[in-house]
């Protein structure tokens, strides 16, 4: 047999894809099944629980393959004219699931006038990895702000939570750095290789030489973990 | 930036573990028990959740349709509030031919809120469809939140722009361009989206220097893709085609989800008589999204230009069945169809043979019973009815048919340069050779400079000369020297690069396709195709006798095509 990485990667994303939307057919059968069955509380609770970790499932993959796409070399970026205001209040209703599994508060903060230009698919993959992982550290809040910074003229948008935030090792790798990625690996940490693929998704917003980034730090709002996406303007 | 971003944060808490407080105080006030709603979907238990979801918010007035011609049908006779229509719709039409449709007929008002709901996958797709795009898309799966979000969020956005749609509803043009500026002023928040519009409003009424203006000044603040559109069709109409296809090109090139850039880049191109490139750019648009079918329409028309048979016949295929029950239903169509189909009755297997023939009849058939055809439409359906015959071993009754369409075309004039090479096909099937051609020089004189139709007419004579090498090569030699002369390189090289193919190709043929390269690579082209064809032909001729009159010419394209490709030229320098 012959070593052929190249076609190895092929056939995975292309699977990957396949599951991702066979899989999105089953949820929204799933979720007929689930919504015509009589429910108990505590049913009615696990049966959250399973369309919670479906749309994680779902997420993931989307996820994945943007990932590997970013990989490749593709450039996926497709900036649109966006109203944060819209933008995050569709986030938190498409995380209603996740906030009655969790017994979680998800809130969002921002001007009604606030506007800004950036990939709605990317941004949202990087939403929802900071999203799950807040949960996965056991935040019982976590709040989506935005904000436009005149000074650097970029866009920024915040994951805040209440969890036990990130560890002062984490905070101190820059996320940008590619050396760092083997790093990330050998800790065996999920949260951190998913962070630093946010990162990736994030800098292919270009403009005028500016890339976007993702910044780690501790929440000013809550008493947790701070996820900043800046994006250029 | 248009909008201006005050610091003063508002919190808005929209989801908490309690549903009742899923909403906000103002969200609740859109009147929903007063809403009439139609809901397009094929599946029936998504039509019975959708309308428990929106029975849950309030709706009392719903209507459900399964399928694509029965919501065109309900929306011609009733006015509805909002439409809720699935992007994947089984087997008929899809959610986008519908607002295709809908947009083009003007069945709704532009107050209509119009809502596509697509799998995630697709929103891209429906959103990139600037032309007949929705309102606003819920991508699957549809929860209570999720509908009760978007609804209200698309109805609170359509609700400001209420004053341009009443305007546009009454023809007001005018009126809807001062509302998109006192939207602009107003709420800056819109005035991206009010530009928008208004510089379609604009290139609607011809008004381009306007729509300039506003693409310019959108453009300065950022480069939107819809502001590169908009102001690659003002170049377009102003005629200046370079400009439209640098900025189609970029467009097309980094957001292929902007299937509408391919069309207009298709138009540029044609507009600049590259009619095969003008091909190649709508079947990649055909690809990206087949079910558009004004432009399967526009491709059968581009390959029938090109005399691509395959890809006539597969877009004129794909055409019918789309625009069947439609508004885009038309004879033209059925006459090209019929048209395509003849190189199947020709050269086709049995099996092939017969069902083409079958096929041709019954399109021939429907042009000429269901549509009202004019003296053009029905000089070429009788044209290529005697055709049809003709080919299918019916040569006594094509030469009748044939007589009685030039019976009907007492006055040649009142036919227009294209009937006239349809007339040109049939001559050559039906009438002695040499009067056929004479008729063709007659024809070729009075077409004149008229590039698209230049091009028509050697397609034509070079399909019909297809067994005949000789001639051919006499054809395609004397087109290459005229597209050389007009220094077109690019069209001189594939027409000449032709020409060195067939089995009597000669060594002018060969020098000529070499001139045409040489001169096409000075020009910046460069393509592995090109060079390797090039370096080929210079290894045919290496050979040459040095005393052999045409040798100098040689050498010197040779010593040309070695400066240009000074990496990759050595086979040419022998």
């Amino acid at each position: 047999m012959t070593h052929n990485p190249q076609l190895a990667d092929q056939l995975l994303a292309a699977s990957i894809h396949e599951i991702k939307n066979r899989f999105g057919l089953m949820f929204s059968q799933l979720d007929q099944l689930l919504a015509a069955l009589p429910l108990d509380d505590t049913l009615s609770h696990n049966a959250q629980q399973i369309k919670s970790e479906a749309e994680f499932i779902g997420a993931e993959l989307v996820r994945v393959l943007a990932s590997y796409k970013t990989l490749e070399g593709d450039d996926l970026v497709n900036s649109d004219h966006q109203f944060l205001e819209d933008f995050l209040e569709e986030k938190v209703a498409r995380h209603a699931n996740t906030v009655r599994a969790h017994n979680l508060s998800l809130e969002y903060d921002c001007d009604e006038d606030l506007d800004g230009f950036f990939d709605a698919g990317i941004v949202n993959i990087v939403l929802d990895t900071a999203i799950y992982n807040a949960v996965k550290e056991g935040a019982n809040t976590v709040l989506l702000s935005a904000d436009y910074d005149n000074d650097s003229n970029m866009l920024c948008i915040q994951i805040h939570d209440d969890g036990p935030g990130f560890p002062a090792a984490m905070l101190e790798a820059a996320l940008n750095d590619n050396r760092e990625q083997g790093k990330v690996k050998a800790d065996g940490q999920s949260t951190g290789l998913g962070l630093f693929f946010a990162q990736r998704l994030i800098s292919q917003h270009q403009e005028d030489g500016r890339s976007g980034r993702v910044e780690l730090g501790t929440s000013q709002r809550l008493s947790g973990a701070c996820v900043s996406l800046l994006i250029p303007q | 930036m248009l909008a201006p971003r005050r610091k003063a944060p508002t919190l808005i808490v929209i989801c908490t573990t309690q549903e009742s407080v899923a909403v906000t105080m103002t969200l609740d006030l859109i009147p929903y028990h007063k809403k009439s709603v139609l809901i397009i979907e094929d599946l029936a238990e998504m039509r019975s959740s959708m309308k428990s979801m929106l029975a849950n918010m309030g709706v009392q007035s719903m209507e459900t349709v399964n399928n694509g011609e029965e919501a065109l049908a309900k929306l011609a006779l009733n006015k509805y509030n909002i439409v809720f229509s699935d992007y994947e719709l089984g087997r008929g039409k899809d959610g986008q031919q519908i607002l295709e449709e809908v947009r083009y007929s003007g069945l709704i008002p532009a107050s209509t809120v119009y809502i596509m709901v697509t799998a995630a996958q697709t929103v891209e797709m429906v959103m990139g469809a600037l032309e007949f795009e929705p309102d606003g898309y819920i991508a699957k799966p549809v929860t209570l939140e999720i509908l009760r979000t978007r609804l209200n969020r698309i109805i609170r956005t359509k609700d400001v722009y209420r004053d341009i749609n009443r305007a546009i509803d009454k023809n007001d043009i005018n009126g809807a361009l001062e509302a998109c500026n006192r939207l602009a002023v107003e709420k800056p928040k819109f005035a991206l989206p009010a530009y928008r519009i208004k510089g379609k409003l604009l290139l609607g009424e011809k008004r381009y220097e306007e729509a300039r203006d506003i693409y310019d000044t959108v453009l300065g603040i950022k480069r939107v893709a819809w502001a590169i559109l908009g102001m690659g069709k003002v170049e377009y109409f102003d005629g200046n085609y370079d400009a439209a296809q640098e900025l189609l090109e970029s467009l097309a090139k980094t957001k292929s989800k902007y299937v509408e850039a391919f069309d207009w880049l298709s138009k540029v191109l044609e507009a600049q008589g590259k009619f095969k490139a003008a091909q190649q750019v709508l079947q990649q648009a055909v690809e990206e999204s087949p079910k558009a079918v004004v432009r399967q329409m526009e491709l059968a028309r581009l390959a029938e230009l090109n005399g691509d048979m395959e890809t006539m016949y597969k877009a004129c295929r794909k055409a019918t069945g789309l625009s069947k029950n439609s508004v885009f239903r038309n004879a033209e169509n059925y006459i090209r169809y019929a048209k395509s189909l003849q190189a199947k009755i020709k050269h086709g297997s049995m099996r092939d043979q017969k069902m083409a023939i079958s096929e041709a009849f019954s399109h021939i058939e429907t042009a000429k019973t269901e549509f009202h055809l004019n003296l053009s439409q029905m000089v070429k359906c009788s044209l290529v009815e005697a055709q049809t015959l003709h080919n299918s071993g019916k040569q006594l009754e094509g030469k009748m048919a044939y007589r009685a369409v030039r019976s009907m075309i007492k006055d040649e004039t009142a036919l227009s340069l294209d009937d006239q090479l349809d007339v040109l096909v049939a001559k050559l099937q039906f009438e002695d050779e040499t009067d056929s051609r004479a008729y063709g020089d007659d024809l070729l004189k009075k077409i004149g400079s008229n590039r698209r139709l230049q091009t028509k007419y050697y397609n034509i004579l070079d399909f019909h000369l297809s067994q005949l090498p000789e001639a051919r090569m006499e054809l395609l030699k004397a087109r290459g020297n005229e597209l050389m002369a007009i220094k077109d390189y690019e069209e001189a090289w594939e027409v000449l690069h032709k020409a060195t193919r067939l089995p009597c190709a000669d060594v002018d043929s060969q020098l000529e396709a070499l001139r045409a390269a040489v001169n096409l690579y000075k020009q910046g082209e460069r393509n592995a195709d090109l060079l390797n064809d090039t370096n080929g032909l210079f290894n045919i001729l290496q050979n040459m006798d040095s005393g052999d009159p045409r040798y100098p010419s040689l050498e010197k394209l040779r010593l040309q095509w070695t400066e240009q490709t000074p990496d990759d030229s050595q086979s040419a320098t022998g």
